[in-house]
């Protein structure tokens, strides 16, 4: 059955879920401050146990903020193809560069796989999917308004250094606003074009240089519209009012509660709770029995 | 305040504007331009598309500053840059697309944004947005994100943003050009509560719709004024519109046109009620010149408001029992993102038949479904579930996809934005190409396309953004065409177009049908396209089909009513003289037939007693 051309359906980013669990309730400060130190610890992270855990962590977060597994999921799809390549290429070709003495699990003509490329392949892995796990659940548990908000609460602090904090803050609301709305024009774009015989769903996974060649009608129409309606938008951001750099009062002020300094501290406990965990052996020997 | 009589709100005197053209030239868009608009007054600026209409409205909102002459708001020039708040707080703009305005992602903020801008103390933003949203109806979707709203609301939510600062003068360019015929009919309205609110409003349109409800209207031809008075003066001013690009409303021009045959008859009106009065003051003028009160018929009993069956030209259609079907549609449903939180059900159990050489008018509101019916009927959407017969192929199957692309022409909103080679040739040639045929092939299918849509074939080599909007549209239907598809499925290709082109447009897709013998879909949200183009009508309403007819059989007003339209005014016009007796056919609109049966009603009536009356009415 083919797949239809529906490309908002495959766009996580502003896609909110309204709720009332204790995620959507948290001060989007105190979560994107919580959420950045994950995000920074998913990326040190380096042994198999520490992704492991924080894999369940962030599972756990997902059914904290009731939201559906199979959709946070889904928008894994589209980078499923080039997560293969990735892994392929890596355990094939990494070999001997690990610069690691560790055990040869397998040697055909000129290359080799160690234990510790296997174990490399399996954090990086995970460490891709937690971190998409993490960003779903932020931006599916708070709304475009709130994160760019809370965006502008924590950078607060830069002010004083001639950071444009407000014009930052303003550029990513506007990105999100416009994201679903390219979306949609893409996806117009992609139909009109098929129509004429372009190939989208046609292309299997593999045919990369097919399916490069066949996004060229909706790209280049796409560009010119993006900046088409980015000038409209200035012209009419100007005839309001706005004035870069000009000071503006805020409609909707933060509340920080008792929750969000104890999510923090949470956050934070966690975060060195997980940096002292020690690579299980077991892990390991498990890897080296498989092959 | 400023004093009423004093200095004007917006005061323009003998402003120049050019603006570049890509060759490096420069291009005259308006000159030695003089206009006032004072506190209160509503100012409608009309000119086809190239007139110099936006170029005037940068100029007042000081977007723009004029090459020689000033503009003055409130007194204060714009090019002043210390003026420019003061300008700003004066006046609100309300552009044509309303989501290249919206910048926040939720609706109340959207609304706040202006405010934040002038600084306002949070306590008192909140009841101001709040208060914005209510007179726009919005009060309800104030924490939806703008783009689950539909086009219409998308617009009242742009102008509850511009009015929330509270301006004195609302500025509004091709404002209505977007949105539906009821959501048209609403805006309006709340213009006019606007207006008598004491706000001052510059309308700046191409539709002559719109200006009956202006105070003044002025009209612009190529970057001048040419002419400048109230409403019923422009009327007035007949076919002379027509050469300036505009469109008389439908009522004025057929009164113009019993006018011309029959003089007792008083034109221009500007609404149908003024027209059928007219009429009725024709018919009563005769009456009391003949002395016969018995002919006076006004009171009549009015005949059954029954569809007459149109003729001529119309009864060679092809019926739908002979021709082979072209496409079937059983039982479809279709969901939106199925299986995710954000499912939709767009259609719900349509079933549709259309057989070779018919054209069709799929009409609707935004978000009735006509578009997803659209993608179903062209196998760009597969049912789920429901059956789908496309030229006897089955879109659901992927072996069969490929043929069915080539049996169907679709043809989306605003081509003229899907063009993505260099060289105009190049465009068009790539449908044919991808369905294999040589290159030869293909430029022998660029060539015929190009002439269908009236391009010379020279123009091939010419790069795309070298071409105006205008001709870039027309290379967007000549892709389409170049595809040689015995079904042509058409969303909306008047879009955006003045009356003009529009009127254009149609004949020529028209011609086209006839000459080629395919059978053509198209799909719109006015009525008087439908009427103009389709034998038959299908109406969509929130996800069904609850019309499916002749033209000629459907258009009566309490079946308008009921699909959630306004009727439109050929056909309460048309309705209005029937009842008066006289014998028209509303369907197609046209504007001569329907002026000779008039002026032929009135002559009968005369003709019947003694001549003198005809030359003693000439005045």
């Amino acid at each position: 059955m083919a797949r239809p051309l529906e490309l908002s359906a495959s766009v996580a980013l502003g896609q909110f879920i309204p709720g009332h669990s204790l995620l959507h309730r948290m001060d989007p400060r105190a979560k994107l401050t919580v959420f950045t130190l994950w995000v920074v610890l998913s990326v040190v992270a380096w042994t198999i146990a520490q992704q492991a855990v924080l894999f369940i962590i962030f599972l756990f977060l997902l059914a904290l903020g009731r939201l559906p597994f199979r959709f946070a999921f889904s928008t894994l799809r589209p980078a499923l193809p080039a997560l293969i390549v990735v892994v392929l290429l890596q355990l094939l070709f990494l070999g001997d560069s690990t610069g690691l003495a560790s055990p040869v699990l397998l040697h055909v003509g000129f290359i080799s796989i160690r234990l510790a490329t296997v174990q490399l392949v399996i954090v990086s892995l995970l460490r891709v999917l937690s971190l998409m796990v993490l960003i779903s659940t932020l931006t599916l548990t708070t709304s475009a308004s709130d994160l760019t908000r809370g965006l502008e609460g924590v950078l607060r602090p830069l002010r004083p250094l001639r950071v444009p904090v407000s014009e930052i803050a303003l550029v990513c609301t506007i990105a999100l606003r416009f994201t679903p709305v390219f979306a949609q024009e893409a996806e117009q774009l992609m139909k009109a074009q098929a129509a004429r015989g372009a190939d989208f769903g046609e292309a299997r996974p593999w045919q990369i240089i097919r399916r490069t060649k066949s996004v060229l009608p909706v790209i280049v129409p796409l560009f010119l519209l993006a900046l088409g309606r980015a000038e409209n938008l200035a012209l009419a951001m100007e005839a309001r009012g706005y004035v870069p750099g000009a000071r503006r009062t805020s409609f909707k002020t933060l509340a920080w509660g008792m929750r969000d300094t104890g999510a923090c501290i949470v956050g934070l406990l966690l975060f060195f709770a997980v940096l002292l965990i020690r690579d299980a052996q077991p892990a390991s020997a498990a890897i080296a029995f498989l092959f | 305040m400023v004093d009423q009589a004093g200095t004007p709100l917006i005061a323009l005197r003998q402003v120049k504007a050019t603006y570049p053209l890509p060759d490096g030239t420069e291009a005259r868009a308006l000159d030695e331009v003089d206009l006032t608009v004072r506190s209160g007054q509503w100012v409608a600026i009309v000119g086809a598309n190239g007139s110099g209409k936006s170029t005037l409205v940068k100029l007042i909102c000081g977007l723009l500053l004029p090459e020689a002459g000033t503009v003055l708001v409130s007194g204060a020039s714009t090019d002043v840059l210390a003026n420019l708040p003061r300008i700003r707080q004066t006046i609100g703009m309300v552009w044509q697309e309303p989501d290249d305005q919206i910048v926040a992602s939720v609706v109340e903020e959207e609304v706040a944004f202006g405010l934040e801008i002038r600084q306002m103390e949070p306590a008192l933003m909140q009841t101001r947005v709040t208060e914005a949203l209510q007179e726009a109806g919005l009060i309800d979707e104030r924490m939806r994100l703008p783009h689950q709203l539909s086009g219409g609301q998308r617009q009242r939510l742009v102008i509850a943003s511009a009015l929330a600062p509270d301006p004195e003068c609302l500025v509004f360019d091709e404002a209505m050009s977007m949105i539906d015929e009821a959501g048209r009919e609403a805006m309006l309205l709340w213009l006019k509560r606007l207006h008598r609110a004491g706000k001052a409003i510059v309308t700046v349109t191409h539709d002559m719709r719109e200006v009956t409800l202006a105070d003044r209207v002025v009209v612009l031809d190529s970057g001048c004024v040419v002419a400048d008075g109230k409403p019923s003066e422009i009327l007035a001013y007949g076919e002379k519109l027509r050469a300036w690009g505009l469109q008389l409303p439908f009522p004025s021009a057929v009164s113009i046109a019993v006018q011309a045959r029959s003089h007792t008859f008083q034109a221009p009106t500007a609404t149908v009620q003024e027209t059928l009065s007219a009429f009725d003051e024709a018919v009563r003028k005769r009456a009391s010149s003949t002395h016969d009160l018995s002919r006076a018929n006004s009171s009549r009993a009015p005949l059954a408001v029954l569809p007459r069956i149109p003729h001529g030209d119309r009864a060679s259609l092809v019926t739908p029992d002979a021709a082979p079907v072209v496409v079937q549609l059983r039982h479809a449903n279709y969901v939106h993102q199925a299986q995710t939180p954000f499912a939709h059900q767009a259609l719900f159990d349509v079933s549709l038949q259309v057989s070779r050489g018919e054209r069709v008018a799929i009409v609707g509101h935004t978000g009735s479904g006509k578009s997803t019916l659209m993608q179903l009927l062209s196998g760009l959407l597969v049912a789920r579930p429901g059956e789908v017969s496309i030229a006897g192929l089955d879109p659901a199957l992927r072996a069969d996809r490929g043929d069915v692309r080539k049996k169907v022409g679709l043809l989306f909103q605003n081509p003229e934005r899907q063009l993505f080679e260099r060289f105009v040739g190049e465009d068009i040639a790539f449908g044919p190409l991808r369905q294999g045929l040589t290159v030869e092939q293909a430029r022998e299918r660029v060539r015929v396309a190009m002439d269908a849509v009236q391009l010379p074939f020279a123009l091939k080599d010419r790069p795309i953004h070298a071409l105006s909007g205008g001709q870039k549209r027309r290379v967007g239907i000549a892709g389409v065409l170049a595809l040689e598809s015995e079904l042509l499925v058409l969303d909306e290709p008047t879009a955006g177009l003045d009356p003009e082109s529009s009127e254009h447009m149609l004949r020529f897709l028209q011609e086209y049908q006839q000459a080629h013998g395919v059978t053509v879909i198209l799909v719109t949200h006015r009525l008087e396209e439908a009427a103009r183009f389709a034998d038959r009508i299908v109406v969509m309403k929130a996800g069904h089909l609850i019309e499916d007819g002749r033209t000629a059989d459907v258009l009566t007003p309490e079946r308008i009513l009921s699909w959630g339209f306004p009727v439109p005014d050929f056909v309460a016009l048309g309705v209005g003289m029937r009842e008066r007796g006289v014998d028209v056919s509303c369907v197609p609109p046209n504007v001569s037939v329907m002026a000779d049966a008039i002026a032929g009603f009135l002559q009968v009536q005369e003709g019947g007693h003694e001549d003198g009356a005809t030359t003693g009415t000439v005045s």
